[in-house]
């Protein structure tokens, strides 16, 4: 008589409400990313922007030859025109005061020029340089890499969201505080308890934290599919640069982690009751 | 085996009013204490298997004073000591027979054994009609059964049983079995009952205490 099912033998390890943990690490995952990308922005871009202003007046230049210009040296992708409305924000955050100065005192000869935006790998691939030799007027490098407050800014909104996570796993441990005392007045120790607790928060994390991921991943990919969505975030949640896959790695550690001690707190909190 | 020295057991919050307990459990005997509180009961069980301190007087287990034990000694002397009641319930995400195997899984026993012993337990008190149905599916009686059946695998050398009888006269057959059939196997079992059963006609050279009235 074969009385176990072997693929039930320790079910335990996620002890009764797993669901719950599950649960939590979706929503705190979920938050997460939308957090980072919340706050981060354009700054998902692995490397710099190139912005070239061109001068209109000067080749009687509009923005349809510039298309044709672009589109004859096959330079159809990587570029975008900035609107006339983010030109001034995008001028005056510009470091360099001395390409400003010489545009602003351009006036007597004035045309507003067309701003253009190129990715930087597609700006020397395509030497728009040479493409735009007659009517460049001014270039510009815009660093989009990560400033220090927005990472503090998420820091600080990361602790929030994992001191959360903490007060979901004491409340879901509260919840089992009748089983893990049963388990150790039945015998078990408090190492054998600590490695049941461990798969389970392992077993949460990984399943919370990939249906958490996959959820924003779906809502993005059909929002990308309206061009709603830049082409920076949607390759950061398919994982398709270096930097989404460590920033993935980084917060599933993190979750495990902070899971872990959370729980080896509790455990002993309880044991302690256990013992004299 | 047990050793109650005029021990106090305060009445829920009131530190004033509590009973004042003495009796000796003896090996292989058993002792009923019928109580009118549920809560002295589960004190009572609490204290008696070492999982509360909070008393005044003298316990005496396995010849040792339970105030001066180690904190290795208690866990190996709870090793000895199983109960069945309203304290433990079983796992809901786990099977029936993981639940009764569970007690000998957290003592590292081989699964060869586990499956041997359970084995014996099925065939004595025929529970075939039970251990293979979903836990959602069992009622309270059955429920408690189980509970018991879990209390008895590691074969304790002490017992504790909270309210075992129930109005299903057919388990409590079962239960009664358990009692003098774990008797036979010098097994010390202190019932703790909240209502009128009658266990003097099954159970032979019963010693009954009753606690009526708080001190």
């Amino acid at each position: 008589m074969s009385l176990f099912n072997q693929n039930n033998i320790w079910p335990i390890a996620r002890l009764n409400n797993y669901k719950f943990g599950i649960l939590c690490i979706s929503i705190i995952t979920i938050f997460s990313i939308i957090g980072f990308i919340y706050i981060n922005g354009d700054a998902l871009n692995e490397g710099s922007k190139v912005v070239v202003a061109v001068s209109q007046n000067e080749n009687s230049q509009n923005i349809d030859s510039i298309i044709q210009m672009l589109e004859k040296h096959k330079v159809n992708y990587g570029y975008q025109i900035i609107p006339e409305d983010s030109i001034s924000r995008l001028l005056f955050g510009l470091d360099d005061t001395g390409s400003r100065i010489e545009y602003l005192s351009n006036k007597d000869n004035y045309a507003f020029p067309i701003f253009i935006e190129f990715n930087y790998k597609v700006y020397y691939q395509f030497n728009i340089d040479f493409i735009f030799k007659d009517i460049t007027f001014n270039k510009y490098i815009v660093n989009n890499s990560l400033s220090i407050i927005n990472i503090f800014f998420y820091i600080f909104y990361i602790v929030f969201l994992i001191l959360v996570l903490a007060l979901c796993n004491m409340f879901s441990l509260k919840l089992d505080k009748k089983y893990i005392q049963f388990m150790s007045y039945s015998g078990a120790n408090k190492n054998l308890l600590i490695r049941i607790l461990f798969k389970r928060i392992v077993s949460n994390s990984l399943l919370g934290f990939i249906i958490g991921w996959l959820i924003i991943f779906i809502i993005l990919n059909i929002l990308n599919l309206t061009n709603v969505i830049s082409s920076n975030t949607i390759d950061f949640i398919n994982l398709k640069n270096m930097n989404s896959i460590f920033y993935f790695l980084i917060l599933f550690i993190i979750i495990l982690y902070s899971q872990y001690i959370t729980v080896l707190k509790v455990l002993k909190k309880y044991m302690e009751n256990n013992v004299k | 085996m047990l050793h109650f020295d005029l021990v106090n057991i305060p009445i829920g919050s009131q530190i004033k009013k509590s009973y004042s307990l003495s009796f000796k459990l003896k090996k292989a005997s058993t002792l009923l204490i019928e109580t009118k509180n549920l809560s002295i009961s589960n004190k009572l069980a609490n204290l008696s298997s070492l999982r509360s301190f909070q008393y005044n007087g003298k316990i005496i287990l396995f010849e040792k004073d339970i105030k001066l034990l180690n904190n290795q000694e208690l866990k190996n002397y709870r090793k000895n000591i199983s109960i069945a009641g309203n304290h433990d319930t079983l796992f809901n995400n786990m099977s029936i027979i993981n639940n009764i195997a569970l007690p000998l899984r957290l003592r590292n026993f081989s699964e060869k054994i586990i499956e041997k012993r359970i084995e014996e337990l099925v065939l004595w008190l025929d529970l075939k009609n039970i251990i293979y149905r979903d836990i959602e599916q069992l009622n309270e009686y059955e429920l408690n059964l189980l509970n018991i059946v879990r209390a008895i695998i590691t074969n304790p050398k002490i017992l504790i049983l909270i309210n075992p009888l129930s109005l299903n006269s057919m388990l409590n057959e079962t239960i009664l079995k358990i009692i003098t059939g774990l008797m036979s196997y010098r097994t010390s079992i202190l019932i703790l009952e909240n209502f009128n059963y009658n266990y003097h006609d099954i159970i032979k050279n019963l010693e009954i205490i009753k606690l009526n009235s708080a001190v």
